[in-house]
């Protein structure tokens, strides 16, 4: 378990944007981050088509995204390929539960820079958004 | 028995063929005899006639012989001369005897007869005066009896009737050769119709032989579109129950992916959520945690886990998601990695990378896994070896090989109703199934399916 950041520590916002189908795991997952981290959820979407516009519109005032590999419609992965395509400047990160090397391969090769698993890499998740708050995560990160 | 006791039974309405033929046979029979009969009699009657006519000459003749003693007599007085006479006469009388003996059932005949027997004693009397005369020495009266013409009238008499006679017993003779003509005759056309109704019958019998044999055919036929009919059902029933089966594995398969997507999407989110609230427990609470409240924290962290882990391990047995997400090979990899795990049967692989269309996938995948359970609940230690590659231009082959099963082990395998479901199915898409051995090596369960290329994700 990683220590707390100090009350009043300064950090960045991080304008983060999630791609993910289930409103339960958006609520719980926004919920989650804005209160440990200094991540602020500025929008979502839940489907390909609706995540590309999206990154497309609000493309300067994006740090990171966050994206589930299933979604509604369409793929997690298209959107990773979309986001390398418009040379998005922000983070992106997959999350899912199925990460097997394989998956995570090809999510790297598509302009991930990490990949975490829902039901394990949760606290990694956290700590890599608090990284990029105070300006400590690395970037790329290594394919895991 | 039996057949003693249906015997009578089938004679009781015999067909009326039978009969006709009965009563032609005997109609023949009756005929012939009679005929035969009734020439028979006449030829004998005429055989009497002869002997009749050759009486009447007889008779003819002795008379004859009685007036050349008679004449002798007189010319030469010698008693030697009387001799034939008196012989002549007995002669005659037993002639005529025969005589009326042989038309004794004729009154014309007879009364002929009597007429011809009268003059013969005429003339018999006429010569016997002539020799009385003689003897009593009145030779000369004799001889003018003799010189008269009374002799000669006499035996012109006896001729006459002698003709008369001759020509009725030649009347009858003529009537008895009709006679024998008519039942010769009779014979004749008694015989023609016979042929003539054997030829019927005859034809008759042709007639319903046909019909017979026709109507053999026809039941024959009937029998044929009986057959092909019930064929024909059962083709049905079987398509039926094919498509039925189908279906059925069709629908199973859909509701386990529906099951594994209510898991994945709502289980899932909500044991993820649950995780979530614990890590901001966990971190609002932090250092103000005793150390029981933090060991109950981490417990229920792994509680939470235990509950993902399960979570998957059901999705992953209801469907695969490698076999969705990454291909056939990688689910055969996990399933050969879940087998040595629980049953530390040695377990190779020779898989080749082969682009299987999602349709096939989960039926290859289901058969390798149901062989897989066979297996493990058999219970034997055996060494494993699962098999993926291409086969033919369009198929692909997985096969199981055991080093513990025989041919007989490995059919048992394929007898379950999940394996013939399965092995329906994989049949109905063109694929077929196949079960080697090697004496003492082992046994391999092979099923091949199309690759379905133009359907492939």
């Amino acid at each position: 378990m990683t220590p707390m950041r100090p009350f009043g520590a300064l950090m960045s916002v991080v304008r983060t944007y999630i791609v993910e189908d289930n409103p339960v795991i958006l609520n719980n997952l926004t919920d989650t981050l804005e209160e440990l981290t200094s991540v602020h959820v500025m929008g979502s979407a839940a489907d390909e088509m609706a995540a590309v516009d999206g990154m497309r519109n609000d493309a300067r005032a994006i740090d990171l995204v966050i994206i589930d590999v299933f979604l509604a419609s369409g793929s997690g992965l298209a959107v990773l390929r979309s986001a390398q395509e418009m040379n998005l400047p922000a983070r992106r990160v997959v999350l899912t539960n199925y990460a097997t090397p394989d998956i995570r391969r090809r999510c790297a090769a598509l302009g991930a820079d990490r990949v975490f698993d829902k039901s394990s890499e949760i606290e990694d998740l956290i700590d890599y958004c608090s990284g990029i708050g105070d300006g400590s995560a690395r970037a790329p990160a290594p394919v895991g | 028995m039996r057949a003693m006791l249906t015997y009578p039974l089938q004679l009781r309405r015999p067909p009326p063929a039978l009969i006709v033929a009965l009563l032609l046979a005997l109609l023949l029979f009756v005929g012939n005899e009679w005929a035969y009969q009734h020439a028979q009699d006449s030829i004998n009657r005429l055989r009497e006639q002869n002997t009749a006519d050759q009486m009447v000459q007889l008779v003819l003749r002795r008379l004859v012989d009685a007036e050349s003693a008679q004449r002798g007599y007189l010319l030469t007085g010698r008693t030697d001369y009387l001799e034939p006479g008196v012989d002549a006469q007995r002669e005659i009388a037993s002639a005529l005897l025969q005589l009326r003996q042989l038309y004794s059932a004729n009154p014309a005949l007879l009364a002929l007869i009597d007429t011809m027997a009268d003059r013969i004693d005429e003339k018999l009397s006429e010569l016997r005066e002539t020799i009385v005369l003689h003897d009593t020495g009145r030779q000369t009266a004799a001889l003018d009896l003799v010189l008269t013409d009374i002799g000669r009238e006499k035996m012109q008499a006896v001729r006459s009737a002698a003709n008369a006679m001759r020509e009725q017993a030649r009347a009858l003779a003529s009537t008895e050769r009709s006679k024998v003509i008519r039942a010769l005759d009779a014979g004749r056309l008694g015989i023609h119709a016979a042929m003539m109704l054997s030829l019927l019958l005859f034809i008759h019998f042709l007639h319903k032989s046909a019909a017979l044999q026709e109507e053999q055919r026809s039941h024959a036929r009937d029998l044929q579109h009986e057959r092909e009919r019930l064929e024909s059902q059962v083709r049905e029933r079987t398509l039926e129950l094919s498509g039925l089966n189908d279906r059925l594995q069709l629908v199973r398969e859909e509701e386990r992916q529906r099951v594994a997507r209510v898991l994945h999407d709502e289980l899932g989110a909500i044991l993820t959520a649950a995780k979530l609230d614990l890590v901001r427990l966990r971190r609002l609470l932090g250092r103000e945690l005793a150390d029981p409240a933090v060991s109950r924290l981490d417990h229920l962290a792994s509680t939470l886990d235990d509950g993902i882990r399960l979570k998957r391990h059901i999705m992953e047995g209801l469907m695969p998601s490698a076999l969705h997400n990454l291909g056939l090979r990688e689910a055969l990899e996990a399933l050969a990695d879940d087998f040595l795990t629980r049953t530390h049967n040695p377990t190779a692989l020779e898989l080749a990378t082969v682009e299987v269309g999602e349709r096939y996938r989960v039926i290859a995948y289901r058969w390798v896994e149901g062989v897989l359970q066979h297996v493990e609940q058999r219970g034997i230690a055996t060494s494993i070896c699962i098999g993926l590659r291409t086969a033919d231009p369009d198929l692909f082959q997985v096969s199981v090989f055991d080093t513990g099963l025989d041919a007989e082990a490995a059919s048992g395998a394929l007898r379950s109703d999940n394996m013939i479901g399965l092995r329906n199915r994989i049949e109905a898409i063109g694929g077929s199934v196949a079960v080697s051995s090697v004496e003492g090596q082992g046994a391999e369960i092979v099923a091949r399916l199309p690759l379905d290329r133009e359907a492939q994700s």
